[in-house]
């Protein structure tokens, strides 16, 4: 069948991001799907033809959590019979009408449908949704290691639940009973409180004690978001309003983000990673997420309440029936631009601890609440790195495991807005307050202002040899806004935005100065840069700079927003090296340290399919011999030129 | 589905980043924007910039996207070199064939390069200005001599007149994707399917031999 494993065992620690198998399964699963095994294994479980006596009569010797999908007498609909515990009431045993609706299968009650009833029940393996608890596949289909011996249980059909295969040999413990089992609440939000049997990847270290059992979670799940609630066993339900203020207001926007959405899949071919906007497209007007958000916020129903989020603050009948993501496909309708609707999409999930990615999110969260301060970091660096680094692992993970359609699982990866919005957003004050601390610390931020200081009092051309117009003082001011902008924004993304935006700015003034046609390569521009930068006299920048190329994915990093950010790290570079040596050395040795360490960290990241050794990142230590100047055209000194380490002594 | 950064599958968009380094006034700037310019005449131009300029190429059937990132080619930016040009996949090192300064400086640029990104960064060696052949002060043998020695390329330029531009970066992008693509098999022996690990860290080889290998016949230049 299938070669390539659907999913992977975890390797909770020091895993390599980018791996794409992010998901966990319990280590009796070989190489074979959840979903392959149901597939497989299907004449078991699904008994279309016996009715309910037969279904209990089954069911009475298995365990908590084992199950049947049969069909209906009456209603001709599937009905999925779960076992469970012994002193459960009124019985141990209860039934669910799966739903059929628009060739999309769920659970009576519950939010998220799937295209076959496979999916379905596998969803449910993992994630108990509006069930007691998970489902559990018979030992023997789980401990399977093979096809051919699946095989062989399928072709017992129900005759496997009588036979010697049929062992029930001690299991992991029985399902938790530490909860009782959901009375049928019209109130999905319920269904979402108590333990989830969902493992976090990341740490696993410390989810073992919570997470008794572990569960797989099937990586090709495609849970789909249902935009039906015709369900005659539901409550009626008003649709909620749509924001018709905020759709006003944003018409435009929405028009030009959604044609900016068609040219890249365009341009890109769908598969290319996204550069930053280019700089001949910006405008002032570019719409910056990161900050309108506050407003959009008031504005916006909540679509779904995690755990995090006990008392439901809404109890309007209009919102009490319906579930988060049900609410949350009547929000997708139209009003929002493509790239904000998977934003919101991928922030609801992650704050619904219903699902493996909102425990996930939820967790770092509260984990990175506790340790983002500035005694529990040691650099700047590290911090964002760690968060870097979990930031590519719940973005595999969320797309790994399914939940999200083909259309938005794309856009997910091209983009990292969302990942952003659900991660960077709620963690911005503390990590800045950190950042600010921990670069005071280390005299940083001192060293840059006085360095700036020194700067400032020179002209252009003294300064770094300026020799094009450069922005006068109602330019820089404009500037200065952009940066004061710029370090509001929580999304990396935006702030490069609004760095493009300085970066046009400066182009202007250049251009305004200068003969008609002409354009300016990097010659031109670093000095003008850097002379603008002086002007501005932010010493911040430069932490602003680490937050950007720190979390920016490194595809992006190649794009043009990742040359002007590389432009402006090699400005303050430039600034802060020492203005008598400028001219050979260059850079201050906290530069090139933290070039190294940026070096390194790129390294690790990727390490995985890498050959590279310690000696070598060592070797990328930036150093440029003093003197460099004078004996440069002399070939002895080319021998050697320009990483001769030892006499600096730059650290390994 | 895989993600197309960096060197990218064989099926997939290529995202190569070259680095353009030359002193100034050899006239770097012109030759890309020459190169960028000539295929995307549009309205684009007005206002196109030439620091970072991008291009797309369909090369054999398979998508590149191109992305240039021009340097400051003055002294005093020289050891800002790095910053830009790691994570490169090809560099273009221009030297102005009237000038033989400038032709050292390449020679520098190379050294440095080799030794910070290894071999698998592809070298374009290119004599700008063959329009001043009257000029010149740098001999071809001289040059091209160097460039093989180094395991570069080496071409012959003119922006003023158009000229070995389209070739030069067609055949350096058909060189990253060699690179791209021996990477990508070799990647494949080691089972690895890491999607996510992308060219352009590569190993930078501290070994001395590597470095001999790669730099040993500046002195011979």
């Amino acid at each position: 069948m299938q070669e390539d494993p659907v999913y992977d065992f975890p390797e909770p620690v020091g895993k390599p991001i980018g791996e794409r198998r992010a998901c966990l399964q319990r280590s009796s699963l070989k190489s074979i799907s959840v979903l392959d095994r149901l597939l497989l294994t299907h004449p078991v479980w699904l008994q279309l033809s016996i009715n309910s006596a037969t279904a209990l009569h089954i069911l009475q010797r298995e365990p908590p959590g084992t199950f049947l999908v049969r069909r209906s007498n009456t209603s001709q609909k599937k009905v999925l019979c779960v076992r469970l515990a012994d002193d459960c009431l009124p019985s141990f045993f209860k039934q669910f009408v799966i739903q059929e609706l628009d060739s999309t299968f769920s659970l009576e009650r519950a939010a998220i449908s799937f295209p076959d009833l496979c999916r379905l029940i596998a969803f449910y393996c993992v994630s108990r949704d509006v069930l007691p608890f998970p489902l559990e596949l018979p030992e023997a289909i789980v401990k399977a290691s093979s096809h051919k011996q699946l095989e062989s249980i399928s072709h017992m059909g129900v005759e496997f639940w009588s036979s010697p295969l049929n062992f029930r040999g001690p299991r992991n413990g029985p399902p938790p009973v530490e909860e009782a089992p959901l009375p049928p609440s019209p109130t999905p939000e319920d269904s979402g409180q108590g333990a989830l049997c969902f493992i976090n990847p990341l740490f696993l270290q410390f989810q073992t004690a919570l997470h008794r059992r572990r569960h797989q979670f099937k990586r090709s799940l495609k849970v789909r978001v249902s935009t039906e609630n015709s369900s005659p066993f539901s409550p009626p339900f008003a649709p909620p309003p749509p924001p018709p203020l905020l759709a006003k207001k944003k018409s435009k926007k929405v028009h030009q983000a959604s044609r900016a959405v068609e040219a890249r899949v365009e341009g890109e071919g769908g598969t290319a990673p996204r550069y930053a906007p280019s700089l001949s497209e910006l405008d002032s007007s570019s719409s910056l997420s990161s900050l309108e958000e506050t407003e959009e916020n008031s504005e916006r129903p909540l679509l779904t309440k995690g755990t995090s989020n006990p008392s439901p603050p809404c109890t309007s009948p209009a919102h009490q029936p319906v579930s988060g993501l049900r609410k949350l496909s009547a929000a997708f309708v139209s009003f929002f631009v493509p790239e904000k609707r998977v934003a919101r999409l991928v922030e609801d999930l992650s704050r619904d601890k219903r699902t493996a990615f909102g425990v996930l999110v939820q967790d770092f969260l509260r984990q990175q609440h506790e340790v983002i301060k500035p005694q529990c970091q040691r650099s700047g660096i590290e911090l964002l790195q760690g968060i870097r680094l979990f930031l590519s692992q719940a973005k595999t993970f969320l797309l790994d495991c399914g939940d999200l359609q083909p259309p938005i699982e794309t856009m997910v990866h091209d983009d990292e807005k969302a990942m952003f919005r659900c991660v960077l957003k709620p963690l911005k004050g503390q990590i800045d307050g950190t950042l600010q601390t921990l670069h005071q610390r280390d005299r940083s931020t001192q060293s840059m202002a006085e360095s700036l200081a020194k700067a400032r009092g020179k002209t252009p051309l003294e300064c770094f040899g300026v020799r094009v117009g450069v922005p006068d003082a109602a330019d820089v001011e404009k500037v200065l806004q952009k940066l004061a902008l710029m370090r509001r924004a929580y999304s990396p993304i935006d702030k490069v935005v609004l760095l493009l935006q300085v970066c046009k700015l400066i182009y202007k003034a250049m251009k305004d100065n200068s003969g008609e046609g002409q354009e300016f390569g990097a010659d031109d521009f670093l000095p003008a840069l850097s002379y603008v930068l002086v002007q501005c006299n932010m010493p911040e920048l430069s932490v602003e700079v680490e937050y950007m190329m720190e979390l920016l994915e490194s595809s992006w990093l190649k794009g043009e927003g990742g040359y002007y950010l590389t432009s402006v790290y090699a400005s303050l570079c430039l600034i802060q090296s020492k203005p008598e040596v400028v001219t050979s050395s260059g850079l201050t040795r906290e530069a090139r340290d933290s070039l190294k360490d940026w070096s390194r960290r790129r390294k690790k990241l990727l390490a995985h399919a890498m050959l590279y050794t310690w000696s070598a990142v060592s070797a990328f230590q930036l150093h440029a011999p003093s003197k460099l100047e004078s004996s440069l055209a002399t070939k002895s000194h080319i021998l050697e030129w320009p990483f001769i380490v030892p006499t600096q002594g730059a650290p390994a | 589905f895989t993600m197309a950064a960096g060197g990218g599958a064989g099926n997939k968009t290529y995202s190569f980043k070259v680095v353009l380094l030359g002193e100034g006034c050899v006239g770097k700037t012109s030759l890309v924007l020459r190169y960028c310019e000539n295929k995307f005449n549009d309205k684009h131009i007005t206002t196109l910039q030439a620091s970072f300029l991008t291009k797309k190429l369909n090369i054999t059937g398979k998508r590149v996207n191109l992305a240039i990132w021009d340097t400051a080619g003055q002294e005093r930016f020289h050891a800002l070199g790095p910053i830009y040009y790691r994570d490169s996949n090809g560099a273009i090192l221009v030297y102005d064939i009237t000038d033989e300064d400038s032709f050292q400086k390449v020679k520098n640029w190379v050294k440095e390069l080799r030794k910070m990104l290894g071999n698998e960064i592809c070298l374009c060696i290119v004599g700008n200005k063959v329009d001043l052949e009257k000029e010149r002060h740098v001999s071809v043998e001289e040059a091209e001599g160097y460039a093989e020695s180094v395991g570069a390329k080496h071409y012959h330029t003119s922006a003023k007149l158009n000229k070995g531009i389209e070739e030069l970066f067609l055949d350096l992008c058909k060189r990253m994707m060699e690179t791209a693509q021996a990477e990508e098999r070799a990647k494949g022996n080691g089972a690895s399917q890491s999607t996510t690990s992308r060219r352009g860290v590569q190993i930078v080889d501290d070994d001395p031999q590597a470095a001999t290998a790669a730099g040993g016949c500046c002195s011979s230049a």
